[in-house]
């Protein structure tokens, strides 16, 4: 049933793309998009559920005569998730991408806009269920080339173009190193089913490293996200949010998938990488977070931190698998399916509020905004909700991502024994300590420069929050406070998805962990109800005291000074040059500062730009290098054919040479 | 129990830490009780609302109060365990503490003023900084006691074994220093002054008022007695299994705490801001050799 329901949905697809090419009316061709996607979604979201409410899992086969290919797909448990979270996400950004591009002012058609979602959506469904090597690298392929001109939709941008070129290549080069995976897992094969994939007894490591290599490409790990920020402030919101809160998960579920394939031969050097590229990631990501000033492109170096945290989780997953220390292992591996599912739901909701700021203000330059919640309140105090929630607080969702990695830690270190198990948890907690206060800097910041205070420049805005601008964010918000209040009801899809994908796993570490789980996440939702209930109280009994006092109002204080202007007010990038100038080692900082240096006042100048660390320190420099010896050989391409022609004569001689002189 | 502990008896902390500092000043000063006076007083009071400010300020002090009562739920203090108790809740309260900055912050920016946003920046700087400290903290005692939740470290932290205790000294300054910069004393912030430039604390709560204001000072009082009772918890080993002895020795303990802050906001000078970063990585350094202390 839960395939038929995701084949309802694929069919529901196929046949609206067919459909767009009639519909030459912008309007209709849009309106039907969306009625499209938002049917396949539910269907898709029906499959899901179906699934894991079943608990076991369903498949389909059929033969197919490309070489190694088959036409296999199976839902199970990791799978379901992954489709619960499409499903959602996806139909809410195509039910906002409705009010996103109504409002434009072109008769540019959208057909192209909803065939390239559709393959998409589809495209991810397909990541998600294929079972067969062939079948996943189109659907990988597929996946990656519809997002491709997803992000290059406002193509007459220049910045656009270059971002969807950091994209292109980026995701290619990712691809390259999982068909190499495959192709070495697989040689023995005829078919590269996924059951019968089975990870050779020495070399395992290097085939761990190159999955890292090519599904952390897509999921931005440090140093291989360097798309994210390009291609997140590129791409139109909706499809920024179905990117950043699905599309960068394929990888995590990649590599999931993959372990599974890894029974017995998981080394401790696996969930070594991955918590020193997850405490790496995490890090760097909230402090480049901190120090930029567009908003999507703080919300991409957002979206790499969480990331940090999810790897930090399947580190410990690994380690702990390796050390047989169950119980720690189980619970990394939850944490970091919580965090998946959380972010998605929180960084999509965030994403869409940037939307209708950037409609509104025009720019997505913090420092141009100010004062937008007086303009969109509903956006505004859902963006916060969400804000407050990816900061890792109670009783939002975020939080218990960060507390079951948290719990997990301290199993590891109440379990282990070795110094290598007390280590590599000091630097997770040290890192989480730096990403925690790190993300509440950044989203007090960045919720606060746009939203509070006042704006900063005088321009038009043009607030709209209506119908489908609003309604996908109502349902994101409530569902990440439902989450976070009732995780235990959640928690046991993730539990399943973990113990029925991955090999190694004791009935007894099932238990124990199954028993924590309800310990800690039961009290966590009663805390969260605690807190929401004396919150509310507290306010009635303010309201009612306030009733009877005087409420006035008036400016701002500004100690004394009368006349205050919002050009006075904080800036975001003064707010957090504080932690930005701590790590000034680890960050690739430019700042300019020209003062004439007279003992009166004269004019003086300060800018700062924070650029990307893994850019600058790495591609660059590679690149540059590159393209010198390019350079350099570029003088042999003449261009007149006689001299072509002398190259082949020249060849053909020195191979002849060689034949005759025996050298092989 | 303990809550309601809290809930009366810590504003009496800063009476305390006042009548301390007058005494060294060779000041009579404010009653003991005055803190209790203000709140009342505050209660009584309107509110003014700035202009630019919209529903966040007016959920702040509200939403601080709410954490840190929350907060309180969970923390036990010698003979009386926590109200609920479950492995790992010292992240939860760890967490709620930064529910309570997030809200005074958003606030603060929410008036848009220079001095707030200012004072906002370094909250945010210096608990930056606190934190891994806090949490390290944490960590060595769950490790060292082989303890997951809060009752099963304070219940008595001097069980570690021999030859580790020299883990708590550290732990215990190093949670000290977290306590004086998360509270926003001297050196780090002097809660006194009202020059914009030196404070950090009360220039994000300039723009409240009245009742409002009341409720933010209560939650400060409320988070002072929460990494107090903390740092008493750790710091003084004296457990008697007695509820009423338990009690009398925990509360003496909370005013010797009061004590001390105050003789040390008498004796020592705000440090610059710049060397703020220095002293609190000296917490998390010294958390990280207890860290090594209980492995070896």
């Amino acid at each position: 049933m839960g395939i038929t329901l995701l084949f309802c949905s694929w069919i529901v697809l196929g046949t609206g793309s067919l459909l767009l090419v009639f519909l030459r009316n912008r309007n209709v061709s849009h309106t039907a998009g969306t009625v499209i996607v938002s049917v396949s979604s539910i269907l898709m979201i029906a499959a899901s559920l179906w699934v894991s409410i079943g608990g076991g899992s369903e498949e389909y086969y059929q033969p197919w005569n490309v070489p190694f290919g088959s036409f296999y797909l199976r839902i199970d448990p990791l799978s379901a998730l992954f489709l619960l979270l499409l499903g959602v996400v996806g139909g809410l950004s195509a039910l906002y991408s409705h009010a996103y591009f109504s409002e434009e002012k072109t008769h540019r058609s959208l057909a192209g806009y909803w065939f390239f979602y559709f393959i998409l959506f589809g495209g991810m469904s397909l990541v998600f269920t294929a079972y067969n090597g062939v079948l996943f690298l189109l659907a990988w392929e597929g996946m990656s080339i519809a997002s491709f001109f997803l992000v290059l939709h406002e193509n007459h941008r220049e910045e656009v173009r270059k971002a969807g070129w950091v994209y292109f290549v980026a995701t290619h080069g990712g691809t390259a190193f999982l068909l190499v995976l495959f192709g070495i897992i697989g040689s023995s094969l005829e078919v590269w089913d996924f059951n019968a994939f089975q990870y050779p007894a020495v070399g395992g490591t290097f085939l761990f490293i190159l999955a890292c290599i090519g599904f952390g490409t897509k999921a931005g790990f440090f140093p291989l996200h360097v798309w994210l920020p390009e291609a997140h402030p590129a791409a139109p919101s909706p499809v920024s949010a179905l990117m950043s809160g699905v599309m960068i998960k394929t990888g995590i579920y990649g590599i999931i998938r993959v372990l599974s394939w890894a029974e017995g031969t998981v080394s401790p050097s696996w969930g070594i990488l991955c918590i020193g590229l997850g405490a790496l990631t995490g890090v760097l990501g909230v402090l480049h977070a901190l120090g930029k000033r567009d908003m999507k492109e703080i919300l991409a170096y957002s979206s790499i931190e969480n990331i940090g945290i999810i790897g930090m989780g399947l580190g410990v997953g690994l380690y702990g698998m390796s050390r047989s220390l169950g119980v720690a292992a189980l619970l990394g591996f939850t944490a970091s399916l919580f965090h998946v599912i959380n972010h998605g739901f929180l960084k999509s909701s965030l994403f869409l509020g940037a939307g209708t700021v950037l409609h509104a203000t025009h720019t997505g330059n913090i420092e141009e905004m100010g004062g937008l919640f007086k303009k969109l309140p509903k956006t505004g105090a859902l963006f916060g909700l969400s804000s407050f929630g990816i900061a890792g607080l109670p009783p939002l969702n975020g939080f218990v991502g960060e507390f079951l990695l948290f719990l997990s830690v301290l199993a590891l270190c109440i379990q282990g024994s070795l110094f290598l198990d007390i280590f590599l948890a000091l630097l997770i907690l040290l890192s989480l300590g730096i990403i925690g206060g790190g993300s509440v800097a950044c989203f007090t910041r960045l919720f606060g420069v746009t939203f509070l205070g006042e704006p900063r420049k005088d321009k038009e805005i043009h607030p709209i929050e209506r119908g489908t601008w609003i309604f996908p964010l109502y349902i994101l918000a409530g569902s990440n406070l439902l989450m976070g209040i009732g995780s235990l009801g959640l928690a046991p899809l993730m539990f399943g998805a973990v113990v029925s994908t991955l090999p190694d796993i004791s009935y007894q570490t099932a238990i124990d962990t199954v028993r924590i789980l309800r310990q800690t996440l039961l009290p966590l939702g009663m805390l969260g109800v605690l807190f929401l209930s004396v919150l509310f109280l507290l306010y009635r009994i303010r309201n009612s005291i306030l009733k009877r006092r005087s409420v006035d109002y008036s400016p701002t204080w500004d100690c004394g000074y009368i006349l205050p202007s919002p050009r006075m007010q904080y800036t975001g990038s003064s707010f957090s040059q504080p932690i930005l100038r701590l790590f000034r080692g680890l960050l690739q900082i430019k700042e300019v500062f020209h003062w004439e240096g007279t003992l009166f006042p004269t004019s003086a100048s300060y800018a700062s730009k924070l650029y990307d660390v893994a850019m600058r320190t790495v591609y660059e420099p590679i690149l540059r290098s590159i393209t010198k010896v390019a350079t350099r050989i570029y003088g042999l391409q003449e261009g007149r054919n006689q001299v072509y022609i002398l190259y082949i004569a020249l060849t053909l001689l020195i191979l002849m040479v060689m034949f005759l002189g025996g050298i092989p | 129990m303990s809550p309601i502990l809290a809930l009366v008896l810590s504003p009496l902390l800063f009476g305390i830490i006042a009548k301390t500092k007058a005494f060294f000043a060779g000041r009579k000063g404010q009653p003991v009780l005055q803190f209790y006076y203000d709140l009342f007083k505050l209660l009584r009071k309107g509110v003014v609302y700035s202009t630019s400010t919209t529903i966040v300020i007016r959920l702040s002090p509200w939403i601080a109060l709410a954490s840190a009562f929350t907060a309180l739920c969970i923390l036990p203090v010698p003979g009386h365990p926590g109200w609920i108790s479950f492995p790992g809740d010292f992240f939860v309260l760890f967490a709620l503490l930064a529910v309570l900055r997030y809200s005074l912050v958003s606030a603060a920016l929410d008036t848009g003023s220079s001095f707030e946003g200012m004072g906002s920046s370094r909250e945010v700087f210096f608990s930056f900084l606190a934190e891994p400290a806090l949490l390290l903290c944490f960590l060595v005692l769950a490790f060292g006691l082989g303890g997951y939740s809060l009752q099963e470290i304070l219940s008595d932290p001097f069980s570690i074994g021999k030859g580790k205790t020299v883990a708590l000294y550290f732990i215990s300054v190093s949670l000290f220093i977290v306590l004086l910069a998360e509270n926003s004393r001297i050196p780090f912030d002097d809660p006194n002054t009202h020059l914009e430039l030196t404070m950090i604390h009360e220039v994000m709560i300039l723009d409240h008022s009245g009742p409002d204001l009341g409720g933010i000072l209560y939650a400060s009082a409320l988070k002072l007695w929460i990494l107090g009772s903390l740092w008493v918890g750790i710091s003084i080993p004296m457990r008697w299994g007695n509820l009423f002895l338990d009690t009398v020795v925990f509360l003496v303990s909370m005013g010797l705490l009061a004590l001390i802050i105050g003789v040390m906001e008498s004796i020592l000078a705000r440090i610059r801001l710049i060397r703020v970063s220095h002293a609190l990585s000296l917490a998390t350094v010294l958390a990280v050799l207890a860290f090594l202390w209980t492995m070896g």
